[in-house]
């Protein structure tokens, strides 16, 4: 354990001295919780305002919504996009970093020194995905989960609860679920890493895992939030043991020796 | 009496796919002992060299280090081997201390132990004094005397050193041959790739030429010193400041 978090520290610590990357991750964590909480805060104020509410529904003439409900439905829509958005962004940002983890160490040369140090290869993976969640975490706690306390105390968010803090499946979903399914994909894309041998196609490989998070681990984390919390701390169970089971797999397949 | 060979390759072969870069190497190295492997490019000395330290596995035969198997005392070793690669290996944006710290950490060293060890080393090579500067604005030289540092951070029974001069001033390459002298006479087997003949002429007690195997071995007479005495070093270091 302690070795798994000394290279998650080190990932940490080096991450922290590449300010450029950490602003691109809270910029897209910060627009996600502007864009949310901007269109929460103009169905808000519409539902607050009958004459303008009519008005914008005058606007939008055949979107489908019966009289008197188009802001209900507005706010069915973007409070599941809500969700849906910043878990597959967590998810995203986890898996590029852990997909260039090994690799980073590779074209820096200090691969065959973490080969050398009496470190197992699942204490390796481990540690690299720790390190590649950690500061996404921090952004995701600071953003997604300040934009969701923000929309779910707005009157207009009320029917949604369930699916919003502090409802106990959404804490779950959001403090266990979502880390232990960033772990799991995280592990797949360290694995990637691992066996890549030039960042091109360490890329394309990780592009092509984080789409498929997107559309299984985000949707799955998203639409299984109505179900309860006993449900979201089963999906986060499975993601933990996604996760380790992965992790264990990747150590099995990857070689010790320098040459594969 | 016969002295049990720190590390010994008993008809060692490698190949990568269909390509045989090594095969039935047989070679010893005695504790004490500095031998330079020297050859072609391509002729497999970095191979064997990373067969020693156990970082790929062989085809055939096998490599004992310490009497042990290579690979595996790789996976068991708390820093029996000590390795400096031609490119030295850190994170650029870590100081050289984090560096050490994190390397140390690896074998179980507190950032405490690792400094205790570490700081009379680099004050000996020079670098104590950039020890928490960003290693990414380190010199090649700056950077190899701390991987020296970390070589021998773990104490290690075996040194082996890969083109360990490459790119290096005569005076920071003088120091690093110097150090690995010193450590050869201190017990240490010492295994040095390099191209720099003059070199291994002066520092190294035995010379093994690599072209596929070990196709020629013989003892350097003379008395083993680092070209301290050598008048054109001097006058490089009489013109030209060390960093």
């Amino acid at each position: 354990m302690s070795r798994i978090l000394l290279i998650a520290r080190r990932e940490w610590l080096e991450q922290r001295r590449q300010p450029a990357m950490l602003g691109v991750i809270a910029f897209l964590d910060a627009v996600i919780a502007g864009l949310a909480l901007s269109a929460m805060v103009v169905l808000m104020l519409l539902d607050r305002d009958p004459v303008a509410a009519q008005q914008f529904q005058d606007a939008l003439p055949g979107f489908g919504a019966e009289p008197g409900q188009l802001i209900g439905e507005l706010v069915s829509t973007v409070i599941p996009l809500t969700n849906w958005l910043i878990f597959t962004q967590f998810l995203g940002m986890s898996a590029v970093l852990a997909g260039h983890s090994v690799l980073h160490d590779r074209q820096e040369n200090t691969l065959p020194f973490l080969l050398l140090a009496p470190l197992r290869r699942f204490e390796l993976l481990a540690g690299k995905v720790v390190g590649s969640i950690g500061m996404p975490f921090v952004f995701y706690v600071i953003f997604s989960g300040g934009a969701c306390a923000l929309i779910a105390a707005m009157p207009v968010a009320a029917p949604h609860a369930a699916t919003l803090p502090p409802s106990p499946a959404w804490m779950v979903a959001f403090f266990l679920g979502g880390p232990a399914w960033a772990g799991a994909i995280g592990a797949v894309c360290a694995i990637v890493s691992t066996m890549s041998r030039d960042v091109r196609t360490a890329q394309q490989a990780v592009w092509l895992v984080v789409l498929f998070a997107q559309f299984s681990c985000g949707l799955m984390l998203t639409a299984l939030l109505p179900s309860g919390v006993l449900v979201q701390i089963g999906v986060a169970l499975a993601g933990l043991g996604t996760a380790a089971l992965t992790l264990w797999l990747g150590s099995q397949v990857i070689s010790r020796d320098l040459s594969r | 009496m016969p002295v049990s060979a720190l590390i010994s390759a008993q008809a060692l072969g490698r190949s990568f796919g269909k390509r045989q870069v090594l095969q039935d190497v047989n070679l010893d190295v005695q504790a004490g002992e500095l031998v330079a492997l020297i050859g072609p490019n391509g002729g497999g000395k970095s191979t064997l060299l990373l067969l020693m330290a156990g970082l790929i596995a062989p085809t055939a035969g096998k490599l004992l280090v310490d009497g042990r198997d290579a690979e595996q005392l790789a996976l068991e070793t708390t820093g029996t081997v000590g390795l400096i690669t031609a490119r030295p290996g850190f994170y650029p944006l870590l100081s050289g201390a984090e560096n050490l710290a994190f390397f140390g950490g690896l074998y179980g060293l507190s950032a405490a132990e690792v400094t205790a060890k570490a700081a009379p080393l680099a004050e000996e090579l020079g670098i104590g004094g950039s020890l928490d500067v960003a290693v990414g604005s380190y010199s090649s030289g700056m950077q190899q005397k701390l991987a020296l540092v970390r070589a021998l951070l773990m104490s290690p029974k075996v040194l082996l050193l890969d083109e360990p001069t490459a790119n290096l001033d005569p005076v920071s390459a003088d120091a690093l041959y110097r150090t690995a002298r010193d450590r050869a006479n201190s017990g240490l087997a010492v295994v040095v790739v390099s191209h720099d003949l003059h070199a291994v002429e002066q520092v190294c007690d035995r010379v093994a030429v690599v072209q596929g195997t070990v196709v020629h071995s013989q003892a350097l007479p003379g008395e083993k010193v680092v070209p301290e005495a050598s008048g054109l070093l001097a006058l490089y270091q009489q013109h030209v400041s060390e960093e």
